[in-house]
């Protein structure tokens, strides 16, 4: 998901066990997974059975899902009402929410910069066709993802700016989608700097740079045969058939190699990263190198970055009119600020309450003990012999992911049993931190309500306002992509694979992961 | 271990009942005591190793273990407990 570099950030989600809220419920344990569940159902109603793509319904679904489950509470309302608030306060939330926003402003300057019609231009020179688009972007995003370390961001990032070049040339927007996850699923599970990947590696007591290293294997078994179905799919799926040949003739005929200069913004955001760099820094400093090249090259005014619409009666508005960044308007409806940075910010805002509202369930159903109920069956049960345990590992932490949207929290919470059991078994850090981080990696960006696949769906909402031909058909419902994130279910595949083969397994007796450290 | 020797490694499938080597000792965590055994039971994939000089205390923890015998075809093995050396990365 997205980059915190700091491990403290990722401490605490759902807390000691002991020290917290604990929170009874009429029926069981099991009924703490009221709210989840509850807007598990509402979301695949609406998205999936009545195809209506709309944050704000999902937002409602969750608000409801909340109060239903308040219903089920023993006694005293007041512990459910305070894990609401515990929940929602998490810093694995909050970071990926400011991650989120940074990305979206500096998304959207590249995109009012012509970057889309500079890759438009490149893939026409270069006779990237519609066919090769999606593989070819999937390797991008990989590598994007890889550099910077949120998976968030690069979605955020190839949503807005590849998504439309590719669609626009006739590939499959499902499949961009699909790629553009993948990509960001890969980097999200193999960066060194990306927070699963640390989070896999301290709960595991193991340092980084083994985590990664021996981790590579994993990645590139689900990778090669990933691109491969993104070559042969995107050669045979069709494209939208609603772009009307003639504009994505002028499109195409009217994109220029200018707006390549972006590139160097990207290369500055992911040098930064890599040179250790917070996130929130690296992307600002993409920032800057985005509006000086739009400023000094002339592809935007600072208007189009920041505007202020005032009415004409406002005391200052008619003296200071010749201010760039200052319009007057006479229609009162288009009083307000605009430009660049706070469009970018704002596609998130919607969402970002929703995965507020999520986190906070998925925190009753820890306090409730819903998830301890899952876990201590699955010990008891299932993780009778080592290729038993290591599918449990596989199936829990896949569970878990699936239900918990932001999937660093979901990483976090799982985490201390995955080393349970694997430490029973004696199996090794390293085994154990790639088995959590590849389905982790994997979950948050499947599901329609996935972080991922939310934030990606979010970004793709601004589309139709950008461009005359993005119909808001083209728009990708979020049920629609699940079978095409192809690493991300190889990524579990290639895990199930191992678990049964002993494929990757090391043992305590085999090799000793280091200490914890950073990189 | 050089980094590039990092990358190659577990390129291979490992057997769920690994062999264990008398005269050798090794890290290993403890599942569970057996009193039937006066032993901890460390289980190595499927293996089991019983190791002696324990006391139900140390189920959990990572403990250095001298292996003493070890049957290869019941993957069952002997040893003694030498000292602690490591707690669960989850200590909860």
């Amino acid at each position: 998901m997205s980059e915190s570099s700091d491990p403290e950030v990722m401490s605490g989600f759902g807390g000691d066990e002991d020290d917290g809220l604990r929170i009874e419920f009429y029926g069981g344990r099991g009924m703490s997974a009221v709210p989840i569940a509850f807007f598990i159902i509402w979301a695949i109603a609406q998205t999936a059975l009545w195809r209506i793509s709309d944050e704000t319904g999902l937002v409602a679904g969750m608000l409801i899902g909340l109060i239903v489950g308040m219903f089920f509470v023993k006694g005293n309302w007041k512990s459910y009402a305070n894990t609401i608030f515990e929940g929602m306060t998490q810093p694995v939330a909050v970071t990926a929410i400011v991650a989120w926003i940074w990305a979206g402003m500096f998304a959207e300057l590249l995109q009012d910069g012509g970057f889309v019609g500079g890759l438009v231009w490149l893939a026409d020179v270069g006779g990237i066709g519609a066919g090769l688009f999606p593989a070819a972007t999937f390797v991008l995003a990989a590598l994007f993802t890889t550099g910077i370390g949120t998976g968030y961001g690069a979605t955020i990032a190839f949503v807005t700016l590849f998504f439309p070049a590719g669609v626009l040339l006739g590939a499959n927007p499902i499949l961009m989608f699909g790629a553009i996850l993948s990509g960001a699923i890969f980097g999200d599970n193999l960066a060194p700097v990306s927070d699963t990947t640390i989070v896999s590696a301290v709960t595991q007591d193991s340092d980084i740079g083994g985590v990664v290293a021996s981790r590579f294997k994993y990645a590139l078994a689900a990778a090669i045969p990933a691109l491969i179905g993104y070559i042969l799919v995107g050669g045979t799926i069709g494209g939208a058939l609603d772009i009307a040949a003639e504009a994505q003739e002028i499109f195409v005929a009217e994109s220029e190699p200018i707006g390549l200069v972006h590139l160097a913004s990207m290369g500055v955001v992911i040098a930064t990263a890599v040179a250790g760099r917070h996130i929130v820094e690296a992307i600002s400093w993409g920032i800057v190198v985005a509006v000086a090249s739009n400023l000094l090259l002339g592809l935007t005014t600072i208007g189009d970055i920041v505007t202020f619409n005032a009415p004409a009666d406002a005391p200052f508005a008619e003296p200071l009119a010749g201010l760039p960044i200052l319009e007057i308007v006479d229609d009162p409806d288009a009083v307000g600020v605009g430009g660049s940075i706070l469009e970018g910010a704002s596609g998130f805002f919607e969402l970002s309450i929703l995965v507020l509202l999520i986190i906070a369930a998925a925190q009753i159903m820890i306090r409730g003990g819903a998830f301890q109920a899952i876990l201590d069956w699955s010990l008891e049960n299932l993780a009778t012999n080592v290729r038993n345990a290591e599918l449990t590992m596989v199936g829990s932490s896949a569970l878990i992911n699936a239900i918990i949207t932001i999937n660093t929290a979901a990483e976090v919470a799982i985490g201390p049993y995955i080393s349970k059991i694997g430490e029973r078994f004696n199996l090794n850090g390293y085994r154990r931190a790639n088995i959590l981080d590849a389905q982790t990696a994997a979950l948050g960006y499947i599901f329609p309500w996935s972080g991922g696949v939310l934030v990606g769906f979010a970004a793709m909402q601004d589309l139709p306002n950008q461009y005359d031909w993005f119909e808001t058909a083209m728009i990708v419902n979020p049920i629609e992509v699940v079978p095409f994130v192809f690493h991300g279910w190889l990524l579990v595949l290639v895990f199930v694979l191992a678990a049964i083969t002993g494929f990757g397994r090391e043992y305590l007796i085999d090799r000793e992961s280091d200490e914890v450290a950073r990189i | 271990m050089s980094i590039f020797s990092k990358y190659l490694k577990g390129w291979s499938l490992r057997t769920t009942h690994p062999t264990l080597q008398p005269g050798t000792e090794i890290n290993v965590f403890l599942a569970e005591y057996d009193p039937g055994e006066d032993a901890a039971l460390a289980l190595v994939g499927d293996t089991r190793l019983y190791v002696s000089g324990t006391e139900p205390e140390h189920v959990g923890k990572r403990v250095r273990v001298a292996v003493r015998e070890f049957q290869p075809d019941e993957s069952v093995g002997h040893g003694e407990f030498v000292e602690v050396v490591g707690e669960s990365s989850y200590a909860g």
